[in-house]
């Protein structure tokens, strides 16, 4: 019977009815909205970071990252490669060998990072390929070809099939010098990293540096890179002691932080909309139910206790945000899924951000169904608790009290 | 008359104490936030623009033509002091700084580095930017015989120095030549811009002129105007002075910061405009049910002859009484919580890898200024009136003897 | 008391003019006009021990021209080194390089000796001022304090002498907070011709990760006194001595 009277008291009021209906509605949907795209920006953000060469995981010698000399390299890269193998939970693996060179065209000598990678491997697990603007990009069978950034080229004054000397040092400190022909040229539009980095195939690279079965480190991408602290805690425990399994987010920790800053400062922004909605609501049930002063006090000169009248009140708050969450929600993630799928392209943002490493024109967003959840649950709450302080109010009166209000 | 307008209002309001009360916190809260918010995000940027001209670009820069993509030393600017002859003749410069940079390699005992040593003169520095400021520890000087050297707070971490640690930089002079040179370190400096933390050692012009051997030159020459608004004439007069030079304003050389001061302008005005169209729905709700109850009120005044400006003044009062104690209320707060954090700032040292990353210091500071309350005002004050549109239409249609009579409600 | 004074002063500089003395009387003795050496230096490090055999011909402390002739990977190799600068050919890749200023601090052929060594192993005379510590029968400990313009990377270096040879002993080299870093030995002392020297040198880094790292230079044949001829010490010698 509540229920009735619940559903016919919100069909009488329209007025406040449809205001808190779209009310709730709208901001569930602009919620939702808003930290779509912020977590689609951060998550772009980052991937771009991963993707383009870091890589989502890496397993190296424990004290690497201090000290990325020779000393600390994986000596017996084999017997990683065979853990990993077995591993089902990783999509796909490969070792690297990095190493600091000095590289010369013609004129400048430039010091540059140089890395043995699998061009094959390579393809699933960083934009190296993708990135490519000229020339080739290399194969597993390649030998004195080298890949190298569009920046690096540019200091180095060199084109597709210049030569260039490398000098640098192989694993037992002896000079390694080669000369390579430039196979191809890539861009990702990370500045840093185009201007200072250069590749060439690992098994060839070996040779030179000595570095046969001996890697700096592994890089790897999981099937569920989502989970992925669960993934490396799980990985971590099937390499031998002195290995460590770290992911992106302690590789790249202050690009973490920074965008968990951003964070705060999203939701912080976005409160104060809801302290607004939040007072909207309770003037209008306050007002709606202060209306219906005498009603409710005959209501419960009748017999309906304060109890009763609450679970009415309550019932009515509880359809609108039902409604309004159902509805809002339904809109907010099917934008949020399409433009997930199909983004909105402002052509012009990477180039004034690259700086700031964006490299994509693309506006993201990111769909995710449990951000979702939890945006919507907020914001029904919201509804919710702004009805608590007008119900309180009115079951403080006594029904005679109730039956007179003026 | 209008007096009793004024008095009715008031005591309406304060008849149905519980509503006016959650209007007023409403707009006090909302308020205050919104006045919190932007003066933090205005602080970081202004912060971040301050820091840059501060301590690197001034309002203007001058480099020689093909420096900026190539920082060799076959691109200097050359000779100094005819150039500063020529700024002295220009008006509305405050102070200019010359500085000479070279690219090397610095190292300890330990460990050795990448980094740029520049050459420049504490007291154009200090006039320029106050960059003792920045000093975070040891002194502000180069020493006796301008033997020490100021270095950036991150790269001091990284090679694990102290005050009175000694350094060696090794580099090319303009001869190409390699050079050696040893100093003692005599202050860190704390800049917030990491271009210069990560990377930079301080030492004095002549002992950088004597290590590249050059004389009377300098690879940048910064400048302080006296009024920021002068900056592009001055710009374009220079640029006519010292034609084989680039002459660049800040914003021309970061970009990028504009572009956040605007983002964070549209951000802030987006803002304002959504919270008080939907504030002016809460003030509405309030007044269209104050105004339906008492319709019969209005009615028997109107019925007596009380002009209808006087019921209709009377519901604007209301309205913009409202308005009013909640903007006064929520100036408030916002300018205690402004003050708050202009002075002791907030403290995101926690945060300080991923900050510090995009320049941004891990205490922040709020800007205040007079416009963020006038802002607040117009944006309060139009919540109100397009709150009261509705209600006074309801007031206007009122044909009283039938409200009397009970026949329209 | 003033008579006091100047005679401690006097003293005082009579002992760092002694210091200085020794140092200058060290320096002659290990250099001379000429030099031709071969030499073998081995490099000890976690992953096994390197041989490497040089031959290298220097005049005075500016300019010297050193060659690899073992083992056959790095053999023809060359550097030559004039004043501040140095530069590299290789011959598998037919380039000469100069040393940036960022190289100049990596190790040098691998060994526990960086370019930066190479091309200052001048002067402990004009870079440093001694100071006498202890004088026993035939050997002394010096101080040497860096001279305030030298761009050396040492907070001090403590040297054991020899005083009948003017050989050192033992180096030890301190860092700017006066940790020790590495220790110089050296032994087998010999004539030749006017100059009595050490035939090994070996030096050990104290780094507690670099423990097993050592460096040993076994001179083989030396000659002070042979007129070296100065194409040695141009860049052409770079490519034509590299046979």
């Amino acid at each position: 019977m509540l229920f009735s009277l619940a559903l016919k008291n919100i069909l009488r009021s329209k007025g406040r009815s449809i205001i808190t209906l779209l009310l709730s509605t709208l901001t569930t949907i602009l919620f939702i909205i808003y930290v779509a795209f912020m977590d689609g920006s951060h998550h772009q953000f980052i991937k771009s970071s991963v993707e383009i060469y870091t890589g989502y995981a890496h397993i190296d010698l424990k004290g690497y990252r201090d000290d990325s000399g020779y000393e600390n390299l994986i000596e017996d890269a084999d017997r990683i490669d065979k853990i990993l193998k077995n591993d089902s939970s990783i999509k796909e693996y490969a070792p690297r060998f990095e190493t600091y060179v000095l590289l010369s065209g013609d004129e400048k000598a430039v010091g540059s990072l140089l890395a043995g990678i699998v061009p094959s491997a390579e393809k699933a697990l960083s934009k190296l390929q993708d990135s490519l603007i000229k020339g080739e990009y290399l194969s597993d069978r390649d030998t004195n070809a080298i890949y190298l950034g569009s920046d690096l080229a540019k200091r180095l004054k060199v084109d597709v099939g210049s030569e260039i000397a490398m000098v640098g040092s192989s694993i037992d400190y002896s000079i390694a010098a080669d000369l390579f022909t430039v196979k191809g040229i890539f861009k990702t539009g990370l500045f840093e990293f185009d201007s200072q980095s250069a590749f060439v195939n690992k098994s060839y690279l070996d040779t030179v540096m000595m570095s046969d079965n001996i890697a700096s480190y592994f890089t790897l991408n999981f099937h569920d890179n989502d989970r992925i602290d669960k993934m490396t805690a799980t990985l971590q425990s099937s390499l031998p002691s002195e290995y460590e399994a770290v992911n992106w987010k302690t590789l790249l920790s202050a690009l973490v932080q920074a965008m968990l800053v951003d964070s705060i400062f999203g939701y912080i922004s976005i409160s104060i909309f809801f302290v607004v909605i939040f007072f909207v609501i309770m003037i209008f049930s306050y007002v709606n139910i202060y209306t219906r002063a005498r009603e409710i006090g005959l209501l419960r000169a009748l017999g309906l206790t304060s109890k009763n009248i609450f679970g009415m009140l309550f019932t009515e708050i509880l359809l609108l945000a039902t409604v309004s969450l159902v509805v809002g929600t339904i809109i907010g993630a099917s934008i949020a899924y399409y433009y997930e799928l199909h983004p909105i392209v402002i052509s012009g943002i990477a180039e004034t951000y690259k700086e700031y490493g964006v490299v994509s024109d693309e506006v993201p967003m990111h769909f995710d169904l449990f951000t979702i959840a939890w945006n919507a649950l907020t914001i029904f709450m919201l509804n919710i608790a702004a009805i608590i302080y007008p119900i309180s109010k009115i079951n403080r009166l006594t029904a005679m009290e109730a039956m007179r209000y003026v | 008359m209008y007096k009793i307008a004024q008095h009715l209002a008031w005591l309406s309001l304060w008849r149905r104490k519980t509503r006016s009360l959650m209007v007023i916190m409403m707009i006090a809260l909302s308020l205050s936030g919104l006045l919190g918010l932007q003066g933090l995000y205005d602080g970081m940027i202004t912060h971040l623009i301050n820091t840059t001209i501060r301590s690197d670009s001034g309002e203007i820069s001058l480099y020689a033509k093909e420096y900026r993509l190539n920082k060799s030393l076959d691109h200097i600017l050359n000779p100094v002091s005819h150039i500063e002859e020529k700024l002295l003749r220009v008006k509305g410069i405050k102070s200019y700084s010359i500085r000479l940079q070279q690219e090397g390699l610095i190292a300890t005992a330990h460990k050795s580095l990448g980094a740029t040593l520049k050459g420049i003169s504490l007291e154009s520095e200090q006039t320029f930017g106050q960059f003792d400021t920045f000093t975070t520890k040891g002194t502000y000087s180069f020493g006796e015989k301008n033997k020490g050297a100021l270095i950036g707070s991150a790269l001091a971490k990284k090679l694990n120095l102290e005050i009175g640690s000694r350094v060696i930089f090794t580099a090319q002079d303009v001869n190409n030549e390699i050079n050696s040179i040893s100093f003692r370190i005599s202050g860190i400096l704390k800049t917030g811009n990491p271009a210069l933390d990560e990377n930079s050692v301080f030492v004095s012009m002549e002992k950088m002129s004597q290590f590249l051997n050059l004389k009377d030159s300098a690879t940048q020459i910064a400048l302080r105007v006296e009024d920021t608004e002068q900056t592009e004439k001055i710009q374009k007069e220079l640029r006519k002075s010292l034609e084989n030079m680039e002459v660049l304003r800040w914003d021309e050389l970061y970009p990028l910061l504009i572009q956040m001061r605007d983002i964070m302008e549209i951000f802030n005005l987006a803002s304002y405009a959504i919270v008080f169209i939907v504030a002016a729905l809460g003030i509405f709700g309030v007044m269209l049910v104050s105004v339906l109850e008492r319709m019969r009120e209005f009615s028997i005044m109107l019925a007596i002859g009380t002009p209808y400006k006087i019921v209709r003044d009377q519901i604007i009062l209301e309205a913009s009484l409202l308005g009013f104690i909640g903007f006064m209320a929520g100036a408030f707060l916002g300018w205690i919580s402004l003050i708050y954090m202009s002075t002791a700032g907030i403290d995101l040292r926690s945060f300080e890898a991923g900050l510090e990353m995009y320049g941004y210091s891990a205490i922040m500071y709020a800007d205040i200024h007079l416009y963020y309350f006038l802002q607040a005002f117009f944006a309060v004050f139009f919540a109100t009136l397009l709150s009261v549109i509705w209600p006074l239409r309801i007031l206007k249609k009122i044909k009283p003897i039938q409200v009397i009579q009970g026949k329209m409600l | 008391m003033k008579y006091l004074l100047s005679l401690l002063l006097i003293t005082l500089s009579l002992y760092s003019n002694e210091a200085q003395n020794i140092i200058k009387k060290l320096e002659k003795n290990l250099r001379g006009d000429y030099m031709y050496a071969t030499m073998k230096m081995i490099v000890t490090s976690k992953r096994g021990k390197r041989t490497v055999k040089i031959e290298s011909w220097s005049k005075g402390n500016d300019k010297s021209f050193i060659k690899i002739l073992y083992p056959k990977k790095d053999k023809g190799i060359t550097f030559l080194k004039i004043d501040n600068q140095m530069w590299q050919y290789i011959p598998k890749i037919e380039r000469t390089i100069k040393i940036p200023a960022s190289m100049m601090l990596q190790s040098w052929m691998g060994s526990d000796f960086t370019n930066d060594d190479m091309v200052k192993e001048s002067s402990l005379e004009e870079d440093y001022r001694a100071r006498l510590l202890s004088k026993k029968g035939n050997s002394a400990t010096l101080e040497l304090i860096p001279r305030e313009d030298a761009a050396v990377v040492w907070g001090k270096i403590i040297i054991d002498v020899d005083l009948k040879n003017a050989v050192p002993i033992k180096q030890t080299y301190y860092d700017d907070r006066m940790k020790k870093v590495r220790v110089m030995t050296y032994s087998k002392i010999e004539q030749h011709g006017t100059h009595r020297i050490p035939m090994v040198m070996e030096l050990k880094p104290l780094d507690a990760n670099k423990k097993k790292n050592r460096t040993k230079i076994i001179f083989e044949k030396i000659n002070y006194d042979a007129k070296i001829d100065s194409s040695y010490f141009t860049k052409h010698a770079l490519k034509r001595y590299s046979r």
